[in-house]
């Protein structure tokens, strides 16, 4: 709250407007407009000098991603195990496993026996297996668990085989014994 | 009748005038928050003949209170979104424009502030303007002779409306300091024209012999 003023207080208040001095806006805005713009173009490009950086290197990492990834599946390619390679020893075991696959199917048929010839988990192992030898390289290790787990595969295929051919002589010898009963 | 239909539309007319350059400046300002330049400059146009003179009123010099001036309104231009329209325009501009000539100062090491004085101002202490002419161009001479500290007191009292409460807080001293400083400084401003027509009439004696 102002109190009472005195005469100078008073003069000033009536007076105020033939205080001021003369100032042209013209002037200084022309000279305003440009260290506005300028800090404004400053910190866009700033803004877009980020930005294309981010890309870049977003470009970079993909390309060594992909680099490392084509370099890691190559390496698959050429793995070999005793001097031969894994693609072969892969393939080998593979068509040793749908053979054995066809036999089993055929017997069961035959014997009139379900068997479960899709080694689900196994198979999905195997595949696990495989993009880990993508993702981290051929270890020695994950070769040895790949073709044991091929391997596994072919035992289980030839257990059921066994099963299945036990199975057959014994219905079979079964049914001699019935006909020399008849 | 006639008369009176005309002056219906008149005060109408004036109503809508007077609402429309209230929103016109609430406007501006809200172009100005999503960084139109063009109200900006608008904006600009309005305020800163008068913001030139709060700074020209601290630093003095011409040059030095464009400067200030400017760089003032690149703060607000800058800061026009912590502008929440709990003042008036003007006086969030002001503010920042005697901050930044308050920066002036200090930078050019011109700022002095006597910190003594604190002693409260009795009532006989009423500065007696009896026979006192006062006049524009001499006031303002008086005004510009102060030392810096009580030159800003006096100009953010006598002519930015501020209380002794907001200059104390601007200047970071005591509401007591900034009464006593602007009593100091009146006495100036009175002593000031009293010598100086005391030189006139010497130099006019002078003349005469």
């Amino acid at each position: 709250m102002k109190k009472e003023t005195d005469k100078l207080e008073q003069f000033i208040n009536s007076n105020q407007s033939e205080f001021d001095s003369e100032f042209k806006p013209e002037n200084g805005w022309r000279k305003l407009e440009t260290k506005i713009s300028t800090k404004n173009r400053n910190s866009q490009s700033i803004w877009m000098m980020a930005a294309s950086i981010a890309i870049l290197l977003s470009l970079a990492w993909m390309l060594y991603d992909r680099a490392q990834l084509t370099d890691k599946i190559y390496e698959l390619e050429n793995l070999s195990v005793n001097n031969k390679p894994y693609t072969e020893i892969e393939n080998f075991y593979q068509q040793d496993i749908y053979e054995k696959t066809v036999l089993v199917n055929q017997m069961s048929v035959k014997t009139n026996i379900k068997i479960d010839t899709d080694l689900k988990s196994l198979n999905k192992k195997y595949a696990d297996l495989k993009t880990k030898v993508k993702e981290q390289g051929g270890h020695p290790k994950l070769i040895n668990a790949m073709i044991q787990n091929l391997q596994t595969q072919i035992n289980i295929l030839e257990q059921q085989l066994r099963i299945l051919q036990d199975l057959q002589e014994f219905t079979h010898t079964k049914n001699q014994e019935n006909e020399i009963s008849i | 009748m006639q008369l009176l239909q005309n002056l219906g539309v008149f005060g109408i007319d004036l109503k809508r005038l007077e609402a429309n350059s209230i929103h016109i400046h609430k406007d501006l300002i809200i172009s100005c928050k999503t960084g139109d330049q063009k109200a900006f400059k608008q904006l600009y146009m309005l305020y800163a003949k008068s913001m030139f003179n709060v700074a020209l009123r601290i630093v003095k010099y011409k040059d030095e209170a464009e400067d200030v001036t400017q760089e003032a309104f690149i703060k607000a231009y800058y800061k026009i979104n912590q502008f929440d329209f709990q003042a008036t325009f003007g006086a969030w501009l002001k503010k920042i424009v005697v901050n930044q000539a308050l920066d002036l100062l200090r930078r050019e090491s011109k700022w002095d502030m006597d910190q003594i004085g604190e002693e409260s101002i009795s009532e006989e202490s009423e500065i007696d303007w009896e026979g006192i002419d006062l006049q524009v161009d001499l006031v303002k001479k008086a005004i510009r002779n102060l030392p810096s500290g009580f030159r800003t007191v006096a100009t953010l009292y006598l002519f930015e409306g501020f209380e002794h409460k907001e200059i104390a807080e601007i200047l970071s001293i005591s509401v007591n300091t900034s009464k006593s400083q602007f009593h100091r400084a009146k006495k100036r401003i009175k002593d000031f024209i009293q010598d100086y027509e005391k030189g006139n009439r010497q130099t006019g004696a002078i003349y005469q012999q």
